[in-house]
């Protein structure tokens, strides 16, 4: 018996999506259908494929923030939705008020043959679920992207830092999250155990989307490092913290961990760093974003 | 639906044919009429002669076919030639959200000059007149809050009662103050309903038979509140009505009183209670019914569609929708018929799916209903018949088991 759909790759699952939506537009159907993430990065790849697809099969994408847009469906039946794909984002922000309007409009968008797809993390599908259970039965598919992005390949190492396996499910991540918690709660003084097992958390909390989390246990990580002078590790957990506050998008914040970093790497030398100007470059590309929102530009 | 009612013959079409979402109109020729026809006991009730024209409410759980038969129910010959029918959506006039018993009320009030003018008939002057003045004082009365309503209300009384459902229904501010008026003088509205249907009832020589589809979708608290707290209000008009309930009000203790007008739209029974080896067949029969009544048999592996029916769990959007995802994996592996493989992907699907909804309490909630099939405290377990991890089905009394795809994911 064929257990898991993990097995399938996200090129799979994208495809799959998209065969979805060109079906339901040829036969003139509704598709309600959730795309289930825990990496922003794999989501942004998943999506771009997706548009790609969805724009060859003659089918446009309408983005829509559900903390700006809580009446869904009237916003939906408000646009031409014969040929369009609504993208929601942010259903979170929209709580409690958006779960209402869906689940006592849900046949709007069966009436107005509505083409969407919910782009949410693990928690928001939970609530979803539970508070909008009349809505939640009206889905189609829900088609998960539980899979991580290695960090190695969204974010330019900065430092090395040692991970202590490459996780491939959710799983396998809250497993090891649970030991190593069980394991710090019996570390009572600042170690370079707990030094460790708090880096390590940092870094898995920020896997699944646990921003705050990870900020808080890479903080704490930080600081045992200052106290041992061990600048290697400082350099490695600032690294961490400045993709968490990027994640969160504290821009600032991130710049200065990053900047932090790099200053470290510099001082520690070419042995640990690899020597790359794209770190350089990512810090700027920080810096642009930051002055543009703080020109209310973006 | 776009298509008209075929019988694929590929699973790209039988992909479409499968769609959960439409309630199927009366006459569809893919309906399949559930096993010992539970509509007839509605149907037999309403036709019996009463001394006073009875309200039911009708229920079932989610998916299970209620709008579907409430269309057929609607089309029966026996009905409409013993009644003048008004049926429509709650939602279509009423915003659900914010629902009151003089909104319903209301509703039905203009819902029933609406259908019959819209019919091409007409009411006598008089009751028009009757109508024409109260609408005005009506009017009145809302502008002195609302300055502006006057000149937004449509002409004539259509227009009225067209342009205070649009506002019910859209406008928070307007809706208060229209529910503010006319409370206080309900018995006002509630004779106006009353003249209408007897002024409908005199002309067409039959009863007036109201049916309101959607007033399902409330909570259990709104739905306290409409059918428990105002129910003589809204039990007052003078005609045959059917509402629609929440299917939580049939196990609330506050509603054993309408044990005699209710009726529930059961799911269809696959095994017998304390049985999960024995094959109720004609549940089977049935479902294998709904299957080839919009696909060919070639289309899928024979056993197959034994497991498709069992993850189905005799509800029929729950079976459509097993259907449609296990089409949409053979059509993903270049397969042209269903196979074991695709049903048991769609199976799993859906178990990941409870996963998501079910917390740690509910596990051995659903151990004890497995082990028993027995409701043993509504309470407990209320909230699993409304996401359908728990489903109930009838036999002379009522018993319930856990949704067949989680049989795997528990520890028994």
């Amino acid at each position: 018996m064929i257990e898991a759909n993990d097995a399938d790759t996200p090129g799979t699952k994208v495809l799959r999506l998209s065969n979805y939506l060109n079906r339901a537009h040829r036969h003139d159907k509704p598709s309600i259908l959730f795309a289930l993430y825990l990496s922003e990065f794999l989501r942004s790849d998943v999506e771009r494929s997706l548009i790609t697809l969805l724009k060859e099969q003659g089918l446009r994408v309408v983005s829509v923030d559900a903390g700006e847009k809580k009446d869904l469906p009237s916003f939906f039946s408000s646009i031409d939705s014969d040929n369009t794909v609504f993208f929601v984002y942010n259903i979170e922000k929209g709580f409690p008020e958006v779960l209402q309007f869906l689940n006592f409009k849900r046949e709007e968008l069966v009436e107005d043959r509505v083409k969407v797809i919910f782009w949410v993390t693990e928690e928001e599908l939970s609530r979803i679920s539970r508070e909008a259970p009349d809505f939640f039965a009206f889905r189609n598919r829900v088609v998960e992207f539980m899979e991580l992005r290695h960090v190695g390949e969204t974010r330019p190492a900065l430092v090395e830092f040692a991970l202590e396996a490459e996780y491939k499910s959710l799983d396998e991540i809250k497993l090891s999250i649970e030991l190593k918690e069980t394991l710090l709660a019996d570390l009572s003084t600042d170690t370079e155990m707990r030094e460790y097992l708090l880096g390590a958390l940092g870094m898995l909390y920020r896997q699944i989307s646990r921003y705050e989390k990870s900020i808080d246990c890479s903080e704490k990580a930080l600081n045992i490092a200052r106290e041992t002078g061990n600048r290697r590790d400082e350099g490695t957990f600032l690294g961490n913290l400045g993709n968490a506050y990027s994640d969160i998008a504290q821009v600032e914040k991130a710049i200065e961990c990053y900047e932090d970093a790099l200053v470290i790497a510099k001082e520690i030398g070419g042995s640990v760093v690899a020597v790359d100007p794209l770190p350089q470059d990512y810090i700027t590309n920080l810096r642009i974003v930051s002055n543009t929102f703080a020109q209310g530009l973006a | 639906m776009s298509e008209e009612f075929i019988v694929a013959e590929d699973l790209d079409l039988a992909w479409s044919n499968f769609d959960p979402f439409y309630p199927l109109p009366a006459g569809c020729p893919f309906h399949v009429e559930p096993v010992g026809k539970p509509l007839n006991r509605l149907i037999n009730a309403l036709l019996r002669t009463h001394r006073q024209p009875p309200k039911y409410f009708f229920s079932g759980h989610r998916g299970c076919g209620k709008s579907t038969e409430l269309n057929r129910l609607a089309a029966n010959d026996g009905i409409k030639r013993k009644f003048f029918v008004v049926k429509y959506l709650a939602r279509d006039v009423c915003d659900i959200n914010n629902l009151n018993y003089v909104d319903v009320l209301f509703s039905i009030g203009a819902q029933l000059y609406l259908q019959y003018v819209d019919s091409g008939r007409e009411l006598r002057p008089e009751l028009i007149e009757d109508l024409e003045a109260w609408r005005n004082s009506i009017v009145e009365r809302v502008s002195e809050e609302e300055s502006s309503f006057e000149t937004s209300v449509g002409g004539g009384i259509q227009g009225f009662f067209l342009s205070v459902m649009a506002k019910i229904r859209a406008e928070d501010t307007t809706r208060k103050t229209i529910r503010e008026v006319i409370e206080p003088r309900l018995s006002e509205l509630i004779d106006k309903i009353n003249s209408i249907i007897a002024d409908i009832e005199g002309r067409e020589g039959k009863s007036v038979l109201v049916i309101i589809d959607d007033l399902d979708k409330p909570n259990l608290e709104q739905a306290t509140e409409i059918f428990y707290n105002n129910q003589t209000a809204i039990t007052q008009p003078v005609c045959h009505i059917v509402y629609t309930v929440p299917i939580s009000m049939f196990f609330a203790p506050e509603f054993t009183a309408i044990r005699e007008t209710r009726f529930l739209l059961p799911n269809i029974k696959l095994h017998a209670k304390n049985d999960r080896t024995s094959r109720h067949e004609p549940g089977y029969d049935l479902l294998k019914t709904f299957i080839f009544k919009r696909m060919k048999e070639d289309l899928i592996e024979p056993d197959a569609v034994d497991l498709a029916i069992k993850m189905g769990a005799g509800v029929f959007r729950e079976s459509a929708r097993i259907m449609q995802i296990a089409a949409d994996s053979a059509i993903e592996r270049g397969r042209d018929r269903i196979t074991r493989e695709d049903v048991e992907r769609a199976g799993q699907e859906i178990r990941s799916d409870f996963k998501r909804i079910l917390q740690t309490d509910d596990y051995d909630i659903l151990e004890e209903v497995y082990k028993n099939n027995d409701i043993r405290g509504i309470e407990k377990i209320g909230h699993l018949l409304h996401n359908l991890s728990v489903l109930e089905y009838e036999n002379d009394e009522n018993w319930c088991d856990i949704h067949p795809t989680l049989e795997k994911i528990l520890d028994v």
